[in-house]
């Protein structure tokens, strides 16, 4: 058996653990175009900081390739899928056999078409090579920056910049940054706070043009405004890399539709990641949700399906977690409900930075915000995933004290919903006095 | 799988555990030189409340054999011992970046200065810091298998 992996990052490497926990004689090829050891592209905004090093990127054991005896051809691009041959070719004219093919292509950043957009010290932030660009500019002696956009990388990469002593303005097109992770109230605080530790941000504006010599060195704004900048980090979202997909006739959208088996609409071709579509439990929709749990869970999965493990991948629950300085932001499932029939509970306290919402459909937790305070947030994950009817519990999810204990009585009373083993554990003491 | 289990029934809530996992995770070891420590002391066990009988228990990481916290982990921190089951995270490695609090179904890791605090199972000792401080013995360390025995004995007896 030939297995074929396109992307060494969350989605593929984590294949690569479920096939050979199974399969430990068949051939795994790997094929990255980046020409790098696997990496965890969520740390580089922390390598940026200077808060770890490059050899504290890889994610799995440094033997792992060695160890689990992989084919890695790094710094070649997998350029055509050759079906019926049962084939990828490959940018240095080599070709790879497979039975079962993985398309692991991850997501690519959206650039914005800007005139200057292409002048050097523009950059985004997605690969090590980006952050190595993003780094010799600050120690080339970088003393301002302007982040286009405030969504999570843009934000990440502002307080990286920030903390090493660069002046930054973040220019947002939204009334206020992180619009499509929290609500404005929330965004409002947390921007009070950047504001306060020297983190500018401009909202409801636009950058219409970069300029400078060859590099960057100014950019303008819609409103006319004219900002100094040495650098500019382009953090504007993502595009799944389909291509190879779409050119072989895979069903896609805008990312690869993928089947419970987290298989495409061509046989033994599986995709996980963020290159694929993949369905949101909260928002009962099926959309992009480019996260690195979401692709390690679907490149586990993936994986048990090429060695023909029956899998059934339910779906996701988008969440994320963010830190800038102190303060810490966790959000999960829907934040910003656009449907009627929805509740919210909020409690905020702005001069101490506190805030927490809880949305609600139909007597379930369907989403939460969590700022200042996060410690708690898993009971929320757990409880939005399960889509169990909450209405009980409502009133004590704002109280300080909330914690595990107060969602036992729901566990002991939906044992098939709480089927993982180690919430009877918990309970074991309790069961025959409750459980009649 | 090895971990801490408590038997609910003979919880009294007084947070002896809590006390004595700080310490034990402290260099002194000791209550009065751990308070001038940098860190300060922190629980890896936390006494919670249950809303049924005015019941209350102690909790800590359940290691879970699918732990959402590995699968969550941006840094390749925290991972699962091959050996003995056990969910670690390599403090090392740890950034902080608090994605295992957020899927944590029990919401049992901490936020430490820097990296996630979570139940280490005491390295550094033959028993656990928490099991050996609880003054009814409603705490254990053992296996699920050795946890039902122990039940099952005292309510025979
Ligand atoms: C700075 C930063 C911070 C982030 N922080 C977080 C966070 O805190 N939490 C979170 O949940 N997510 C975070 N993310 C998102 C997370 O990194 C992604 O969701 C995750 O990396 C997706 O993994 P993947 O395996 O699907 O694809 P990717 O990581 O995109 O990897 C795909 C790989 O395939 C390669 N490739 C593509 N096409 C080809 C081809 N034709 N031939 C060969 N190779 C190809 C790509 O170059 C790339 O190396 C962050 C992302 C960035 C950039």
């Amino acid at each position: 058996m030939n297995y074929c992996i396109i992307g060494a990052s969350a989605a593929g490497i984590n294949a690569i653990e479920s096939i050979r926990a199974y399969d430990k004689k068949s051939n795994i090829a790997l094929i990255s175009d980046e020409d790098f050891s696997p990496y965890s592209r969520c740390l580089l905004s922390y390598l940026l900081a200077g808060s770890l090093t490059k050899e504290h990127l890889h994610f799995k054991p440094k033997d792992f390739l060695e160890k689990n005896r992989v084919n890695f051809q790094r710094g070649v691009k997998a350029e055509r899928i050759l079906y019926k041959e049962r084939k990828v070719l490959l940018s240095d004219k080599s070709q790879i056999p497979f039975d079962k093919l993985l398309l692991a292509t991850g997501a690519r950043p959206k650039i914005p078409r800007i005139p200057g957009i292409e002048k050097r010290g523009v950059y985004p932030l997605r690969t090590l090579s980006d952050a190595q660009k993003i780094e010799g500019c600050i120690k080339a002696g970088l003393e301002t920056a302007v982040v286009l956009g405030g969504g999570l990388i843009g934000m990440r990469s502002a307080y990286a910049l920030a903390k090493r002593g660069v002046k930054v303005k973040v220019v947002v097109k939204s009334p206020h940054i992180l619009s499509q992770a929290i609500d404005q109230p929330s965004a409002e605080i947390v921007q009070g706070y950047l504001e306060k530790r020297g983190i500018e941000v401009l909202t409801k504006t636009d950058v219409i043009e970069i300029s400078g010599q060859e590099r960057v060195e100014e950019v303008t704004l819609d409103n006319g405004k004219r900002i100094k900048a040495g650098l500019v980090i382009i953090g504007k979202g993502v595009v799944p890399n389909s291509e190879l997909a779409e050119e072989v006739g895979i069903k896609i959208r805008e990312g690869i539709l993928i089947e419970k088996n987290l298989e495409t609409s061509l046989k033994d071709i599986f995709a996980a990641g963020d290159v694929v579509e993949s369905f949101d439990l909260t928002s009962g929709e099926t959309s992009l949700n480019p996260l690195w749990p979401v692709a390690v869970e679907q490149g586990k999965l993936a994986g048990l399906s090429m060695v023909n493990k029956s899998v059934e991948y339910q779906g996701t629950v988008p969440m994320n977690s963010l830190t800038l300085f102190n303060l810490s932001l966790i959000t999960i499932g829907l934040v910003n409900p656009f449907k009627e029939n929805y509740s919210v509970m909020v409690y905020a306290d702005k001069k101490k930075y506190l805030y927490r919402k809880f949305i609600f459909y139909r007597n379930r937790l369907v989403g939460t915000i969590l700022l200042g305070e996060i410690e708690k947030a898993g009971i929320f994950s757990l409880l939005i995933r399960k889509m169990v009817d909450v209405s009980s519990l409502k009133e004590i999810f704002i109280e300080k004290e909330f914690n595990y204990a107060k969602i036992i009585p729901f566990i002991l009373d939906n044992p098939e919903i709480f089927k993982e083993k180690e919430f009877n554990d918990t309970l074991l003491s309790l069961q025959k006095e409750f459980v009649s | 799988m090895v971990k801490i289990f408590c038997d609910i029934k003979k919880c009294l809530g007084c947070r002896t555990c809590e006390l004595a996992c700080a310490i034990e995770h402290t260099q002194a070891k000791e209550l009065f030189k751990a308070l001038q420590e940098e860190n300060l002391p922190q629980a890896r066990i936390e006494n919670e409340k249950i809303m049924i009988n005015n019941f209350s228990f102690s909790l800590t990481c359940q290691h879970c054999e699918d732990a959402p916290c590995v699968n969550a982990c941006i840094s390749g921190a925290m991972f699962k011992d091959e050996k003995t089951g056990e969910t670690k995270c390599d403090t090392d490695k740890c950034v902080g970046c608090w994605m295992c609090i957020m899927v944590c179904p029990f919401g049992i890791i901490k936020q430490g200065k820097k990296n996630a605090v979570k139940c280490d199972l005491c390295p550094e000792r033959e028993d656990f810091a928490c099991v050996a401080s609880c003054p009814t013995k409603a705490l254990f360390g053992g296996t699920r298998e050795e946890f039902q025995n122990k039940l099952n004995n005292s309510t025979t007896q």
